[in-house]
């Protein structure tokens, strides 16, 4: 009796709460897949609206863990437990997921998308492989470097227009008793940020060609990057490489660290910390240090995806030539609080206004991220080999041939798969 | 001289232990935008009901944390039966090879948990357990046998066998035996083990996060991961509230059921 | 079991504790008369071994199969041994190694040994609850909540560096978690933070099992202080031990939580373990055959330390 009356519990129980699995939506609503659940919201509202102009609904679903996500996704592209629509990168990891061949190509919508002015046309090379479009932006994060207005004022600042602009400001609030700028190992990924935004200063034609495998981390244009680095250093202008971009957007509040190089996508933590975008807080685009170079800028943006094997993948289809709409794309930049890559969308926020605003007077030239070039499995070491750098500043030689050597034997491994 | 020199290292034992739990507390009292990314060492306000509530709703930390405790309390329990039966028949029963039976039970609890993430992963696909909660009860019921088993297994070896023997003569029935005699007789130590392997349950983050994306099948711990991401960031303090309320019911149950899963572990290390 | 262990090597000593099962002391003829022909009575471990069968062991050899792959997640290539000729050849092989062998001593030793000085210095003790509860309760909080907390302590902002800057040791003051060695031995004793009240607890328990009539004769033939400890307090302990050396193993590999939130094993990979380099390629890499060797290495290094240990120290638990 006793042990019947706990079987039978458990089994009731186990039986009562276990739901049925995803398997597929009802008709009239998509399921989308996301590694971030702050995008649960967004979706959400983007697919309202889509339900009004569509007639498609779309549910968020979020697996919170980005290394899971991966796996997911790639593990179930094969089979039909894959989900209908998602998140993921864009530039050589979507590269990566279209050759295996279980994503639907998404050429028409982009074009009738463009036609439209639906959509900034100079994004499209960051979904393509093998000139054909794989995947629709989702939102536009610009690159920049966050600076509290009021300590600004303070020390008789504004926004830096030139590098030497840059330059000064940093020693003038390193004299003032703050941090000037922001670096990190923290969450591995950051190391990348100061190679990346200072070598697009640069020289961005280098970067761009670096990144796709035409050059050299040997070249001399790397090293000076480099040693740009190394004099920042020198100077004592980094905050302690272990603080986290949570703290340092504290920092930046609370006036202790000067700028903080990163993603618009960041906004929430300087919210969090009390921040008003547009407000005490506001952002710059790095200027160029090379006054000849084309202006330039970095941005990121995900990938929406349909994958070829989902159950309601026909809805998916339709539901994705309705993303760029006017409408769609508005409400979820505007609940996002991001940059939108459809044109036609008003800024979400007054920051957000301003760096677009910038980005269009100046004409500047949208290079992708350092995590999306280049094949996933050489990001993936040279941002620690990077983090090496950052930890031993003088050993910047030394890490540009190891990244070299990996940048060899990556580009073979990804070439030759890009034969079969 | 000695008793002085034990109540100093004790006092700093204590110290030690507290000062990480302070800052734990202080921190989750600072309003999110107090927070000026450095730990605070005084209360800067009093903002912890915010924080929790932020954490609470936003990460969706209350939805999953009723999953969780249907996980722990269920998985917890089954682990606990299962793992009985299994040790009654190793200690007691003419199993042959117990040792090796032992094993094998207990090797689940050897191999690193990520060895069997992409198997199982692929199991899950293929069987429709993906996502589900009879899924994630499967597999934490089973994760938390090995060390249940070897829990009880260590507390029946010290039964005299005699109590067997003597009810084997009168003509009981091993099923009789087992529910009559053992379970009773261990009930404490059965119940400790229930504790260890509701914490487990309760803690785990990484077959959470694999086996599972819905929110109302996701267990608590990745509900709390939720709370520091891209877009996101709620900020330490609110991450630190949230911590706290993942704690309480380990807590609780500790607290609660000291006395009995104090005599629990004294009757399995005997 | 015996045959094999045999089989493996002359040297182990048997030092055979009778065990008695009743099942096979009271005759075969009575137990084969009901549920009990030695068959039957697996019935009993059925459940278990499903689960563990279906759930663990077999997923544990699919990784072992899969390690001879190369597989990328999309398409799979038998290549035998190579997986494990290239893990030999990895340069991170050997930091991963000794960080593992750190973690794996520093989770017996650091919990295992405060746990017991805690426990036996707070035995008897007046305030002595208390002191245990404080130091117990952290065991209640997750991995994942502790390696939030200790962020706080040990980055180069944090607490632990501010304590030193305001006690006038500033000079000791460093990044904790950015060189190795002293990131992966921050790390371990933030899990010995974590670890330590249970194995007080468990010990006490041991502590006040001991007879009293063992201690006071040992009282009145002048044994006090430390070969009281030596040669009383210890030897009564062992059954414990081997309850909390069991633990500590279990925990040593929960170390993963810990890792993960602080440094995902860096900053450059300096504080990667085995579990962690696995993961890495298995689920950031896609080297999902690679991945399932170096897991198939750290199992056999954890199979066989607690192997090794259990076997001498559990009376049954061979033959």
């Amino acid at each position: 009796m006793n042990r019947r009356g706990l079987l039978a519990a458990a089994g009731a129980a186990a039986l009562t709460t276990a739901c049925g699995t995803a398997a597929g939506q009802p008709p009239g609503e998509v399921a989308l897949h996301g590694d971030n659940a702050s995008w649960g919201k967004p979706i959400a509202a983007a697919g309202r609206r889509m339900k009004s102009t569509a007639g498609i609904g779309l549910v968020p679903q979020v697996i919170p863990s980005l290394e899971s996500f991966e796996q997911i996704v790639k593990s179930s592209l094969r089979t039909s437990k894959t989900p209908d629509m998602l998140k993921y990168w864009s530039g050589y990891r979507l590269q990566d997921l279209a050759r295996t061949g279980g994503i639907i190509e998404m050429t028409g919508h982009w074009e009738r998308a463009e036609a439209r002015g639906w959509v900034y046309p100079e994004l499209r090379s960051a979904f393509t492989y093998k000139n054909r479009v794989w995947a629709l932006p989702m939102n536009l994060a610009y690159w920049v470097f966050f600076y509290n207005t009021e300590v600004f004022a303070e020390h008789d600042l504004e926004a830096p227009q030139t590098w030497e602009d840059f330059l000064a400001a940093c020693k003038r609030l390193k004299s003032a008793g703050i941090t000037p700028l922001h670096a990190t190992t923290d969450g591995r990924w950051p190391a990348f940020i100061w190679f990346m935004e200072v070598l697009v200063r640069q020289d961005p034609r280098f970067y761009q060609d670096l990144m796709n495998g035409r050059e050299s981390y040997t070249d001399p244009r790397a090293v000076r990057a480099m040693r740009t680095i190394v004099s920042f250093f020198d100077n004592d202008w980094f905050t302690p490489m272990d603080m986290s971009h949570d703290d340092a957007a504290a920092g930046v509040v609370h006036g202790k660290v000067g700028m903080m190089p990163g993603g618009t996508f960041l906004t929430p933590s300087l919210q969090a910390a009390g921040g008003k975008p547009g407000g005490n807080v506001d952002a710059f685009v790095l200027p160029m240090a090379d006054a000849r170079a084309r202006p330039s800028m970095i941005f990121e943006s995900s990938a929406l995806v349909c994958t070829s094997k989902g159950p309601d993948r026909k809805e998916a289809v339709k539901a994705a030539g309705q993303w760029l709409h006017p409408r769609v794309a508005e409400a979820f930049a505007h609940t996002l609080q991001d940059g939108c890559p459809n044109p036609r969308v008003e800024p979400a926020n007054p920051m957000v206004d301003g760096i677009a605003r910038t980005a269009r007077r100046k004409r500047l030239w949208m290079l992708n991220r350092f995590w999306e070039q280049g094949p996933p499995e050489l990001v993936e070491s040279t941002v620690d080999d990077l983090a090496g750098f950052l930890l031993d500043p003088p050993s910047y030689r030394q890490v540009l041939r190891t990244m070299q050597e990996r940048a060899d034997e990556a580009w073979q491994v990804w070439r030759e798969a890009e034969k079969v | 001289m000695g008793r002085a020199l034990r109540n100093m290292f004790v006092a700093g034992c204590v110290l030690l232990w507290l000062i990480p739990l302070y800052l734990l507390i202080v921190n989750a009292l600072t309003p999110a935008g107090g927070y000026t990314g450095t730990p605070d060492w005084a209360p800067r306000g009093f903002a912890i009901l915010d924080n929790l509530s932020i954490a609470w709703s936003e990460a969706g930390i209350g939805q999953s944390f009723l999953v969780s405790l249907l996980y722990s309390v269920v998985c917890g329990s089954v682990a606990v039966l299962v793992a009985a039966m299994a040790a009654f028949a190793v200690v007691v029963l003419p199993v042959p090879r117990p040792a090796f039976w032992f094993w094998l039970i207990y090797s689940g609890t050897l191999f690193p948990l990520q060895m069997f993430l992409a198997p199982l992963f692929g199991l899950y696909a293929d069987a429709n357990l993906y996502d589900t909660r009879l899924g994630l009860m499967l597999v934490y019921a089973a994760w938390a046998v090995p060390f249940a088993f070897f829990l009880i297994r260590n507390q029946m070896t010290t039964m005299p066998p005699e109590v067997t023997e003597a009810a084997m003569l009168d003509g009981a029935s091993f099923r009789r035996i087992f529910w009559r005699i053992h379970v009773p007789l261990m009930s404490s130590g059965l119940g400790a083990a229930f504790i260890f392997q509701f914490t487990a349950v309760w803690n785990d983050l990484l077959l959470g996060i694999t086996l599972s994306r819905s929110p109302e099948v996701q267990p608590v711990m990745a509900a709390l991961t939720t709370l520091n991401s891209a877009y996101g960031s709620s900020g330490p303090p609110v991450i630190l509230a949230g911590a706290l309320i993942v704690s309480v019911p380990t807590l609780l149950v500790f607290l609660l059921f000291r006395g009995l899963f104090l005599r629990g572990v004294t009757a399995i290390a005997r | 079991m015996s045959e094999t262990l045999s089989a493996a090597g002359p040297i182990r000593v048997k030092r055979r504790i009778p065990t008695r099962t009743p099942g096979q002391a009271s005759g075969a003829a009575t137990a084969r008369g009901r549920l009990g022909s030695p068959a039957g009575s697996l019935v009993w471990a059925a459940p278990a071994l499903a689960f563990v069968g279906v759930l663990l062991v077999y997923p544990f050899f699919r990784s072992v199969y899969g390690s001879l792959f190369e597989d990328n997640g999309f398409t799979s290539e038998f290549i035998g041994l190579d997986n494990y000729v290239r893990l030999a050849e990895d340069p991170i092989l050997g930091r991963s190694l000794i960080n593992t062998v750190m973690w794996v001593a520093g989770t017996l030793l650091l919990p295992v040994v405060a746990g017991l000085l805690i426990a036996v210095a707070t035995h008897r003790m007046r305030l002595g609850n208390l002191a245990q509860l404080v130091i117990v309760l952290p065991y209640a909080i997750s991995g994942a909540s502790t390696a939030v907390l200790w962020k706080f302590m040990l980055t180069s902002d944090g607490a632990v560096n501010q304590v030193l800057g305001a006690v006038g040791l500033g000079s000791l003051a460093q990044p904790w978690l950015l060189e190795w060695p002293q990131n992966t031995v921050s790390l371990i004793v933030a899990g010995t933070w974590q670890a330590t009240g249970i194995n007080v607890v468990l010990f006490t328990i041991g502590l006040r099992a001991i007879p009293r009539d063992i201690v006071e004769a040992a009282h009145l033939d002048g044994v006090s202080g430390w070969s009281m400890f030596r040669h009383i307090t210890l030897p009564q302990l062992r059954a414990m031990t081997v309850v909390v050396v069991g633990m500590a193993i279990v925990n040593s590999l929960k170390a993963f939580d810990l890792i993960w939130v602080l440094t995902q094993g860096g900053p450059s990979r300096s504080s990667e373990t085995l579990a962690l380099t696995m993961y890495r390629e298995a689920f950031r890499l896609f080297h999902v055959g690679y991945g399932s060797a170096v897991a198939l290495v750290l199992s056999v290094i954890v199979v066989a330390a607690s192997w090794l240990y259990l076997r001498r120290q559990m009376p049954g638990a061979r033959d």
